[in-house]
């Protein structure tokens, strides 16, 4: 079913929702001009309810669309030793290159 | 090479190796040197994160001049900062002149002494000096404050293997493993250091990290190779039960088949794997 469609479920039951109000307090005004006791609610608006409740939740749960895996690996999969093992913190300066480097005037390099 | 490149891609590139923290001292030297010569202006903000790349990796290649030129740029525009006054010592670390870099660092504690980056390069002037049991001491009371930095476990690791106290070490990794225990080069370092301690239940340790070091990441080759290596060294013990023979002759072959079959799908022309491997296991078996 396309995405516009649960949409339009969710819109449906939430405006129905309105109306459903409405009934209920109609009820209670009946009841009292009549001077009922007021027990419960009449079985076809608890139903309507319930079945609104039912078809707002299918719609929001499919509107939120599709759950994304979490793979904890996924981060070093590609890394090597030698990104993962360099620890920039604690770079001394006095390593074997030095040497290599002495010999030659800065310019050139 | 820079010359023939455009702005955004040497810039990505940088930032890249900035955020994976890449070594690469002599490339990002070179990039970094024509961004700053020709783009100061575009890079906005950025320029000053580059500059401290530029100047650590100028300072890593023994460019001296360009780090000073860096250095110099950054100190001006932050006098205060003690990320600038770090790079200043971190130049005369560079220069030899450790007594310097060391009062350089202590000034800066006495206005921040819970700074971990500082008291980093502390231990960074015992390894210049070539001291390398004060590195370790140094370490061991960085870490008591600061249990939660990976980087100086893996540190204090490194300088324990340096001076051969493999235990010591493997308690490093250990710690690493607990931090993330999804990261398969811990798992694989871990299993080399027991590796190289020897013995049959090092070995078989050894065995099972790297089995595991393989189950987080099957491209992982040293660990591949690092399994069939202790398994098969497992078989040919003497030692060993006919039971653990036979187990772990399983694991060589399986880590065997597994080596020939990612040479096949890289290089499928080459051919002597199968014969690389033989000799291997006959070298690890005596």
């Amino acid at each position: 079913m396309p995405p516009p469609l649960y949409g339009t479920f969710l819109s449906a039951t939430l405006w129905n929702s309105i109306p459903l109000h409405i009934c209920q307090a109609e009820n209670r005004s009946y009841i009292r001009l009549t001077e009922q006791e007021f027990n419960r609610l009449p079985a076809d608006i608890v139903i309507e309810c319930f079945v609104s409740l039912i078809v707002t939740c299918y719609g929001v749960i499919n509107m939120a669309g599709k759950f994304k895996g979490i793979r904890a690996m996924a981060d070093f999969q590609n890394k090597s030793m030698d990104t993962v093992g360099n620890r920039p913190s604690f770079y001394h300066f006095a390593h074997r290159g030095t040497k290599l480097y002495a010999g030659e005037p800065e310019e050139e390099r | 090479m820079a010359a023939t490149m455009n702005f955004e891609d040497v810039r990505d590139k940088l930032r890249k190796w900035r955020e994976d923290k890449v070594r690469n001292s002599v490339e990002t030297a070179d990039l970094g040197e024509y961004l700053l010569a020709n783009y100061r202006r575009k890079l906005g903000d950025e320029v000053w994160p580059l500059y401290e790349q530029v100047s650590i990796a100028a300072l890593d290649c023994g460019r001296l001049s360009l780090a000073r030129l860096c250095i110099h740029a950054v100190r001006q525009q932050f006098p205060h900062s003690s990320r600038s006054k770090r790079l200043h010592g971190m130049l005369e670390e560079a220069e030899g002149e450790f007594d310097k870099a060391r009062e350089t660092y202590n000034d800066i504690l006495k206005d921040d002494p819970a700074n971990g980056l500082v008291m980093k390069r502390l231990i960074a002037i015992h390894k210049g000096q070539n001291d390398i049991p004060g590195a370790i001491k140094e370490l061991n009371k960085y870490i008591e404050n600061f249990m939660s930095d990976s980087e100086a476990w893996m540190e204090l690791a490194e300088l324990y293997i340096q001076e051969q106290h493999y235990s010591k070490a493997a308690f490093c990794f250990e710690e690493l493993i607990l931090s993330n225990p999804h990261h398969h080069l811990y798992h694989q370092r871990y299993a080399e250091i027991m590796y190289t301690q020897g013995g049959p239940e090092n070995l078989e340790i050894a065995r099972k990290y790297f089995a595991q070091a393989v189950k987080l990441n099957s491209n992982n080759m040293r660990a591949l190779y690092g399994m069939f290596l202790s398994a098969s060294h497992l078989a040919a013990s003497s030692k060993a039960t006919i039971k653990k023979k036979t187990e772990n002759t399983k694991y060589a072959s399986w880590a065997a088949a597994q080596i020939a079959h990612k040479y096949k799908q890289a290089e499928p022309q080459v051919e002597v794997v199968g014969e690389m491997l033989d000799k291997l296991a006959i070298t690890s078996g005596n």
